[in-house]
C-alpha cells in the first residue's frame, strides 16, 4: 500500500481534475446547517470543508442505490411478445469525503446485495464507484457516536483514505486499491515514509472518548436486544413518534424498498410499454407491513421502532456478523422529536440493569 | 464501458409464461394453469411472483406438484390491484413469472422410509392451495407414505376447493380426509359443520411419528397449534406452519416480508414450529 | 364505447382543472381514450351516466348537497379532486365562526344588518358549515392537495381506464422530503406541518423552499399531540398552531372540538 502526503491546496486543485473528467460527488453545506453530497462543477465552487462537516442528509450509499432506479423497461412487439431491457445505464462516478461511518455503511449494504441472489444494479453501479474516504479527527457533532459503534476507524472499501495531519492543511493519502493507484496520479505529492507514524501522532490528538457511548459494550448489544422486550422502553419512544420514516431514509444500512409499475399512456391502454422502478421505503411507515386485503403485520408504532432498533442491532448482524448502526447519528440528528437510536439502546440496557437489580 | 447488464442476471425480469387455461373455481378464486418456457423446478410450499409488466406483480403459491415440468398451476385471490387484473386474463394470454421463491417442504422429511408414521395436513381457506402442491406428490406415490390426515376447511359449501380432486384422494389407502365448513348456508354438502379445530381431537396418531402441516389465515395458527399442544405431544420441530406476508422482492431484500430476523420470502414460508419460538411476530 | 368522465364543481377556485389543463401533454393524451362532459372549463355537455366523476370544491348549500348526491347516483366512481374537495380547504374555517359574524367580517355590519332583516337573503347565508364531500357521499379516491398534483390525476386516471385499482401511500411529507434530499423545514429555523400531513405532492412546497402547511390534510395516524409540542419547542404560540392546523385541514374531524 502506497501512502502520500499533500497540502489542502494541491488537494482542492486535484478534486477539481478528478471533477472535470467524470462526477464527481462532495459534501456541500446547505442554505441551513445542513449538508448534502453534490456534485462538483467547477473551481471555487465551495469550501472544502471536509474536516467539520456535518454528516450529510442523506448518507452517500444511496448514490449506489438511488431512489426511483429502473429496475427493467419493457416493450409489446407487434405479436404480444415481452422484451425486456436493462432501463438505465450506469456512469462511473468518484463520492469524495465519505466519513467512516458511511464508508463502513457502504461496506455493510455491499455484504447485503451481494448476499444470496445477487442484485445486479447495486452491484454494477458499486463497482463503477470510487471512493475517497475522510479519517475523522474530532466528532462531528453531539450526535456521533461511530466510536462505540465501531465505526470510527473503519478503512474498507474506500480507494483512496485521506487523514487529516496535526500540521496545519497537511494531509496522508492510503492508496487502496488499484484503482486509487490510478487516481492519484493527478494529485501533486510526496511519497510518504513514516506513514504510519504520522497517522497516529493524528489519531491520538483524538478526544477520549470520541463522541458518546453506549452504556454497554456493542458485543453485548446484540444479545441484549433480542432478549430484552423492554416494551415499555419502545412504548415510550413511540408515543412521540411520527412514523413519517425519516430515520430509516436517512439510515446508511436501511436499504428497504417498494417498487412501482408503470406503463406509458401514448394514446392507448394497452401497456405496450412501461417499467418497473424502485423507491425507498421505511418500515416506520404504517402502510409498510400491510398485505393485500388490509391484514398489517405492525401495526403499533412501538413495534416498528423496535423492528428498526432489532434489525441494527440484532437481526441483519445475526446474517452478516457485524452490528448495522454505523453510529453516524443521522436518524437522531434528523428526527424532529428527537427519538435518537442511541437513547432508545442505551434504555433498553438500562432497564435490563433495573431489572437485574430489582431481581437481586 | 456503459454496456448494459446481462438481463439474464437481472433478478427483477419475469419470465413470460402462457395461460393454459382459467378457470373460476369461487366468486373471488380461479385457478390458472400456465406453460412456462423452462421448468420452474419447484419444491412443495415454495411460491412465485406472478404478474403483468406495467402493472405489478405478487406472490401467490404454487399449486401444483413438484414433478409438473412446465406446467404450473395457481389458485390467485381477487383481493388487490394486481390479482384484480390478472383475473382479467385469458386462455392465451401472457404471464410473467419469476421464481420458485422461498423454502418450501422437504418431501423427504415426511416419507415412511425417514421413520414416519402419519402425516396431518390442516388447511384453512386458501391454506389449500400451497398446500396441495404437497399433497400430490404424496397422493401420486401414496406407497411412500403413511397414513395422511387432511382437515380441509371452508367458510361455507361454495368456497370450497379442489372438491373433484379431493374425492379422488378419498379413494387412495390409509387417507383420512375430513371436510368442513364453518358455515353450510343452506347449500348442498356432504361434509362436516365446523371449524378445523373440533376433528383435531379425533385423530389417532403416532405422534413421535407424524408430521404435521398447518396453512390459513392468520387468526387459525393460534386456535390449531393451542388444539394439537392440548391433545398430543408432537415434537415442535415435525410441526409446519405456512405463513403469508407481503412479499415484494422476493430475494430477501426488500424487507417487507420480515418477520423478525427471517425473510418470510427467503427463509420461509414454510416454518417448523420450533423455529417460531425464535420468531415472536410469526403469529400475530 | 369510451368512458365518460364528468368534472364538477361547487365551492371552489376550480385551480384544480387549470393545474390539469396546464399539463396539455398528459390531456391531450387521455382525450384520445375518453369522452369529457360537464368540463365547465373546457366544454359544456350533459350525459346521464358518467364512468368517473370528478367532485372539486367544497359542499356549502343544501341545494349543493343535493346535487352532489344526485351525481353519486350516476356515477361508477366518484373521486374528490382537490383539498377543497377533500377536507374543505381555507373556505372551511368559517365553521369556527357564527355564519352572522362571518358576514359581517366579511361584508360589514350594515350589510349584516340588512340580511338578517330581510328573508331573501337567508338562503345566501344560513349555510352552518362547510363540508368536505365525504361527508355528503361516498368518495372512491381523493386526489388531494391545493391544487391537487396532475401526477397523481394521471396515475389514477390508468389505473380506472385500465380496470385497475390505483393505489396512493398514506406516508408523511417527510418521506418525499427526504428522497429529494431536502434540509428539514426546522433545521432552517422554520416550523413545517410535514411529519402530520398527507405527502404524495413530491414535497413541492419545501423543494421550493417554502414550508408545509398540510393542504393534503392531516394523516389518519397523524401524532397531533407530539406535533403540538414540537411546535410549543419552537416557541410558536398555542393560538398560532391552532390556526395552522386549521388553514387547510378545517373540515378534518380532529380539529373540530
Amino acid at each position: 500500500m502506497n501512502a502520500y502526503t499533500t497540502q489542502l491546496e494541491q488537494l482542492k486543485s486535484w478534486f477539481f481534475a478528478l471533477a472535470e473528467k467524470q462526477s464527481f460527488f462532495l459534501p456541500k453545506k446547505m442554505e441551513g446547517v445542513n449538508y448534502r453530497f453534490e456534485r462538483l462543477h467547477c473551481v471555487n465552487e465551495q469550501d472544502l470543508d471536509l474536516l467539520s462537516y456535518r454528516p450529510t442528509i442523506l448518507p452517500p450509499g444511496k448514490h449506489l442505490f438511488p431512489d426511483g432506479e429502473i429496475l427493467f423497461t419493457y416493450h409489446k412487439d407487434e405479436q404480444g411478445h415481452y422484451h425486456f431491457s436493462q432501463g438505465s445505464t450506469i456512469e462511473p462516478q468518484i463520492i469524495a469525503g465519505v466519513r467512516s461511518c458511511d464508508l463502513k455503511g457502504i461496506y455493510l449494504m455491499d455484504r447485503v446485495f451481494s448476499d444470496g441472489i445477487k442484485d445486479t444494479h447495486y452491484l454494477q453501479r458499486r463497482e463503477k464507484t470510487d471512493i475517497i474516504a475522510f479519517n475523522c479527527l474530532t466528532p462531528c457533532d453531539d450526535h456521533c457516536f461511530c466510536e462505540t459503534a465501531q465505526s470510527l476507524d473503519f478503512q474498507t472499501g474506500a480507494d483512496i483514505f485521506i487523514s487529516p495531519l496535526l500540521e496545519k492543511d497537511c494531509f496522508l493519502l492510503e492508496v487502496q486499491s488499484s484503482r486509487g493507484d490510478e487516481l492519484i496520479k493527478t494529485l501533486v505529492s510526496d511519497k510518504c515514509v513514516n506513514a504510519t507514524e504520522l497517522k497516529q501522532q493524528a489519531m491520538d490528538s483524538r478526544p477520549k472518548p470520541f463522541g458518546r457511548q453506549f452504556v454497554t459494550p456493542v458485543e453485548q448489544l446484540s444479545e441484549i436486544i433480542h432478549h430484552e422486550d423492554a416494551e415499555y422502553v419502545y412504548q415510550q419512544y413511540a408515543k412521540r413518534c411520527f412514523s413519517c420514516g425519516t430515520c430509516n431514509l436517512v439510515c446508511p444500512t436501511c436499504y428497504c424498498f417498494e417498487t412501482k409499475d408503470e406503463f406509458e399512456l401514448e394514446n392507448s391502454l394497452d401497456q405496450a410499454k412501461g417499467k418497473k422502478t424502485r423507491h425507498w421505503d421505511a418500515c416506520l411507515n404504517p402502510g409498510f407491513a400491510e398485505v393485500a386485503g388490509g391484514h398489517n403485520f405492525r401495526p403499533e408504532a412501538a413495534a416498528r421502532q423496535r423492528h428498526r432498533v432489532r434489525r441494527k442491532f440484532d437481526y441483519l448482524p445475526q446474517r452478516f456478523e457485524q452490528t448495522f448502526c454505523t453510529g453516524c447519528g443521522r436518524c437522531g440528528r434528523q428526527c424532529t422529536t428527537g427519538i435518537d437510536i442511541f437513547d432508545i439502546v442505551n434504555d433498553v440496557c438500562l432497564s435490563v440493569e433495573q431489572e437485574q437489580e430489582s431481581e437481586q | 464501458m456503459n454496456a448494459p447488464l446481462d438481463t439474464y442476471n437481472n433478478p427483477y425480469i419475469p419470465m413470460m409464461a402462457e395461460i393454459e387455461l382459467v378457470e373460476a373455481l369461487t366468486e373471488r378464486e380461479s385457478l390458472f394453469r400456465v406453460i412456462l418456457p423452462e421448468p420452474l423446478n419447484h419444491r412443495p410450499g415454495q411460491f412465485v411472483m406472478a404478474g403483468l409488466p406495467g402493472i405489478g406483480e405478487c406472490a401467490i403459491s404454487i399449486s401444483s406438484g413438484p414433478d409438473s415440468g412446465r406446467i404450473l398451476e395457481m389458485v390467485i385471490r381477487k383481493a388487490g390491484n394486481v390479482t384484480g387484473v390478472l383475473h382479467q386474463l385469458n386462455k392465451k394470454d401472457l404471464i410473467g413469472i419469476r421464481g420458485p421463491f422461498g423454502s418450501g417442504f422437504n418431501l423427504n422429511d415426511f416419507r415412511l422410509s425417514t421413520g414416519n408414521e402419519d402425516i396431518v395436513i390442516i388447511a384453512g381457506g386458501l391454506g389449500l392451495v400451497p398446500l396441495r402442491s404437497l399433497i400430490i406428490p404424496m397422493m401420486e406415490n401414496k406407497s411412500e407414505y403413511g397414513t395422511v390426515h387432511l382437515i380441509i376447511g371452508s367458510r361455507t359449501p361454495k368456497e370450497a376447493l379442489f372438491r373433484s380432486q379431493i374425492k379422488q384422494w378419498k379413494q387412495l389407502q390409509d387417507c383420512n380426509i375430513i371436510e368442513l365448513v364453518d358455515d353450510a348456508d343452506f347449500q348442498e354438502w356432504d361434509g362436516e359443520v365446523g371449524l378445523v379445530t373440533e376433528p383435531i381431537h379425533r385423530l389417532i396418531l403416532d405422534e413421535k411419528k407424524t408430521q404435521l402441516v398447518l396453512c390459513g389465515p392468520p387468526v387459525m395458527y393460534k386456535f390449531v397449534l393451542m388444539e394439537i399442544k392440548m391433545n398430543f405431544n408432537i415434537p415442535d420441530e415435525q410441526i409446519y406452519v405456512d405463513l403469508e406476508r407481503r412479499m415484494r422482492c422476493g430475494l430477501g431484500k426488500c424487507g417487507h416480508c420480515q418477520i423478525n430476523h427471517v425473510y418470510c420470502c427467503k427463509e420461509g414460508p414454510v416454518f417448523r414450529y420450533s423455529q417460531l419460538a425464535d420468531l415472536p411476530e410469526a403469529l400475530t | 364505447m369510451k368512458p365518460k368522465i364528468a368534472f364538477f364543481d361547487f365551492a371552489s377556485c376550480e385551480g384544480c382543472q387549470l393545474a390539469l389543463l396546464n399539463c396539455e401533454d398528459i390531456f391531450l393524451d387521455l382525450l384520445e381514450l375518453v369522452d369529457l362532459v360537464e368540463f365547465r372549463e373546457a366544454i359544456s355537455e350533459k350525459s346521464a351516466h358518467y364512468d368517473i366523476a370528478f367532485i372539486e370544491g367544497s359542499i356549502h348549500r343544501e341545494e349543493d348537497s343535493k346535487r352532489l348526491v344526485d351525481i353519486r347516483s350516476r356515477s361508477q366512481y366518484l373521486v374528490a379532486l382537490g383539498a377543497c374537495a377533500c377536507n374543505g380547504n381555507v373556505q372551511a374555517r368559517s365553521n369556527f365562526i357564527a355564519p352572522a359574524e362571518n358576514y359581517q367580517l366579511v361584508y360589514g355590519e350594515e350589510a349584516r344588518n340588512r340580511v338578517q332583516i330581510d328573508k331573501n337573503y337567508w338562503p345566501l347565508w344560513a349555510h352552518t358549515r362547510v363540508r368536505s364531500v365525504e361527508e355528503i357521499v361516498k368518495v372512491d379516491f381523493h386526489l388531494r392537495g391545493c391544487p391537487m398534483s396532475a401526477n397523481e390525476f394521471l396515475i389514477l386516471v390508468k389505473a380506472l381506464l385500465s380496470n385497475q385499482t390505483p393505489h396512493f401511500p398514506e406516508n408523511a411529507v417527510c418521506v418525499e422530503c427526504k428522497r429529494n434530499a431536502n434540509e428539514c423545514v426546522f433545521d432552517k429555523g422554520m416550523s413545517c406541518l410535514g411529519p402530520i400531513a398527507y405527502g404524495g405532492c413530491d414535497a413541492i412546497c419545501v423543494n421550493n423552499g417554502h414550508v408545509c402547511d398540510a393542504c393534503r390534510g392531516l394523516l389518519p395516524y397523524a401524532n397531533v399531540d407530539a406535533h403540538n409540542e414540537l411546535m410549543l419547542s419552537k416557541g410558536i404560540s398555542e393560538e398560532a398552531i391552532k390556526s395552522r392546523y386549521r388553514l387547510f385541514c378545517s373540515a378534518e374531524k380532529m380539529s373540530q372540538d
